[in-house]
């Protein structure tokens, strides 16, 4: 008997291993299969703490959902090689589309034909990348060129048409190095003995810091450029506690984060303008060039040029309302 | 003073010297250096950091180190802000945003101290585990504007004098006294020299790197708080980097990293001479091009410096050690 049941039961085993065996090898062809009903988009943003980047990914994840994408998202930390290897990472999980703000648009491009090798879409945004599928570039130098005319004007107008001139920058980032030159290019061009005092800041903290360096050696200064938001923020606290008189002062930043917006709304007595992105139609188009790309959409929805908005003290509080509009 | 107290007094602070040559590089340069306006300045901007280097400094005394801080500074800020949001009030807010951080040291504390974890290990996983819990509690999203009480924290002035520097004062001299006249100071440096050794002579090897990883996360979340009532926000990028420049004051004042030497005069100044020189680049309108190139360089001539001292003790100072005080039998665990 015992023996019996041995036997039935060493049978039992084999036909369950080879039932097991069967359907590992079922699912294992199958299962890419399923996998590839849902195509994979992976964003490469570089900094999450910014303050629009929750504006940008609800819009995004959004329209992923009308699309059925599945968005795979990683943070490198505003470190140009951190973003390289989960870059690399994601290219050796398989996925459909790559979505980058590259860091350093150089070092970038040899990934361009690692993903083509891959069958999949290398779509850029923020700034262009070679050999590219599809793009969302923001317009830094236009945006620059437009603020750059607006401080020279605020100079002319307000302050006898001569100024020293802060700015708040980083050396490594291509999006800040375009925003931060066009801007001294646009001043330069309207009032050329300008002087230039710089300080690297690309966050609020810093920028706090940087600014108040900054006063300590020019205190007459009345017109400070940080290249984003966040760092505008920390000017704006070193000049509110430097017991300067805030008249006629100029604080301006890039991207249009909601923080600034607000102030800005409420008519902040320092800070005065930001450069404001679309940030809700940068995210629908991350993963609408893709869509475009896969569906043989026309140009002009795959290669696109983001222009930004100058919100400053005059712009109307509605118009302002619907840039505040993708934080809600 | 004698000549051999001066020498001897050199031989542990190199870097002041170093610190004089570049206070004195800055001051031809710019007019507006060596103003009282300026330095105090200077010393608001460092004082954040500074709180955090006097346990940070007695931690790597001991052989240990805390690179969580910066993490535990956005921690406790980012959930001071979400207190304040939800209306809890300032006095509530500002105890839960101080207990954050006091509570990561101690779990830090518990884990590296109590149960031999590698500190490094440790502490990078609070590195990056304190800041993505920032990040989940915020949900990207800053809260900001919180009153004129909470900013009197980062921006007020008692006696003229900035509320953060006077903070970073009273932390530096309860530091001084506990480094030189405490019998604390010693067994530091005992946990850090030869750990078995103090254990054998009753010194309390567990509780002592505990109690300073909790203070190091109080000092943190001290800091946090700082930046956030400076900014009116709880931005997450609060603290970035933070760990990075606490390292450097404490390596160029002169703490051995692998625990048992040090002088926190030396961490003063060390913490000094990266401040001094951040305000001076911007002062000189260096471009930001050169800065990391200018910074790298005076580092380095500062470090080079300070070994350059040290090694005058080759002229046979004879240097005042105290004996280290054996506590009450059954005091150690």
């Amino acid at each position: 008997m015992v023996t019996k049941l041995r036997a039935v039961n060493r049978r039992n085993l084999m036909k369950l291993s080879g039932a097991g065996i069967a359907g590992a090898g079922i699912a294992w062809m199958g299962l890419p299969v399923l996998a590839q009903e849902k195509k994979r988009i992976a964003i490469a943003h570089p900094d999450r703490a910014a303050d629009y980047y929750q504006g940008f990914m609800n819009a995004a994840l959004k329209e992923a959902e009308k699309r059925g994408y599945e968005v795979l998202q990683s943070f490198s930390g505003m470190d140009p090689q951190k973003q390289l290897a989960e870059v690399n990472t994601w290219l050796a999980s398989g996925i459909d589309a790559l979505v980058v703000l590259a860091l350093d648009a150089n070092a970038m491009a040899p990934t361009v034909a690692k993903v083509h090798e891959q069958k999949a879409l290398f779509i850029s945004y923020a700034n262009r990348i070679d050999g590219e599928d599809g793009f969302i570039k923001w317009a830094d130098r236009d945006a620059g060129a437009l603020l750059g005319a607006y401080a020279a004007k605020h100079i002319k107008e307000k302050l006898g048409g001569k100024g020293d001139v802060g700015f708040l920058t980083a050396t490594n980032i291509q999006v800040v190095t375009d925003r931060i030159e066009s801007t001294h290019e646009a001043i330069l061009k309207e009032l050329p003995d300008t002087k230039f005092f710089e300080a690297t800041a690309l966050n609020a903290p810093d920028g706090l810091k940087a600014t108040q360096s900054l006063l300590q050696a020019h205190p007459e200064m009345k017109v400070l450029i940080c290249c984003t938001d966040d760092g505008a923020l920390g000017a704006r606290s070193a000049y509110q506690n430097s017991g300067l008189a805030a008249d006629n002062l100029l604080i301006a930043g890039f991207d249009g984060a909601k923080q600034n917006l607000n102030l800005i709304k409420a008519r902040d007595p320092y800070l005065q303008v930001s450069m404001a992105l679309d940030i809700g139609d940068i995210g629908r188009r991350v993963i609408d060039i893709p869509y475009q790309l896969w569906n043989g959409g026309p140009e002009s929805e795959t290669h696109v040029l983001q222009q930004y908005k100058l919100v400053g003290h005059e712009t109307p509080t509605e118009d302002i309302d619907v840039i505040l509009s993708v934080y809600a | 003073m004698t000549r051999q107290q001066i020498l001897g007094w050199t031989q542990r602070n190199g870097l002041f010297f170093a610190l004089a040559i570049l206070i004195a590089i800055f001051s031809i340069l710019s007019s507006r250096f060596l103003t009282v306006p300026n330095f105090t300045v200077i010393l608001l901007q460092n004082a954040v950091i500074g709180l955090i280097v006097v346990p940070g400094a007695m931690l790597i005394l001991c052989g240990l180190v805390d690179l969580s801080v910066g993490s535990v500074a956005v921690l406790s800020a980012v959930v001071f802000g979400q207190a304040m949001a939800s209306g809890l009030g300032l006095p509530v807010s500002l105890l839960i945003g101080l207990a954050v951080g006091a509570a990561w040291g101690a779990f830090n504390g518990y884990l590296i101290a109590i149960q031999g974890f590698s500190p490094i290990i440790i502490t990078l996983g609070g590195l990056a585990g304190a800041r993505g819990l920032a990040e989940f509690v915020t949900q990207g999203y800053t809260t900001y504007g919180y009153g004129r009480e909470f900013a009197f924290l980062g921006n007020g002035k008692l006696l003229g004098v900035p509320v953060p520097v006077i903070l970073f004062a009273i932390v530096f001299l309860i530091g001084l006294h506990l480094w030189y006249r405490a019998p604390l100071g010693r067994h530091m440096i005992a946990v850090g020299g030869a750990k078995d050794t103090a254990a054998e002579i009753g010194i309390k090897v567990k509780l002592i790197p505990f109690w300073l990883y909790v203070a190091s996360g109080l000092a943190a979340a001290l800091g946090g708080l700082i930046i956030a009532s400076q900014l009116d926000g709880a931005a997450v990028t609060i603290g970035t980097g933070m760990e990075l420049e606490v390292l450097t004051a404490i390596l160029l004042g002169g703490v051995s990293f692998t625990g048992g030497r040090g002088s926190l005069f030396g961490v003063l100044f060390g913490l000094l001479f990266v401040g001094v020189l951040s305000n001076g680049l911007v002062q000189v309108n260096v471009s930001p091009y050169f800065e990391q190139v200018a910074i790298g360089a005076a580092l380095c001539g500062a470090a080079a410096l300070d070994m350059f001292y040290q090694r005058l003790e080759r002229l046979n100072v004879p240097v005042e050690s105290e004996p280290i005080e054996a506590p009450q039998a059954g005091e150690a665990q």
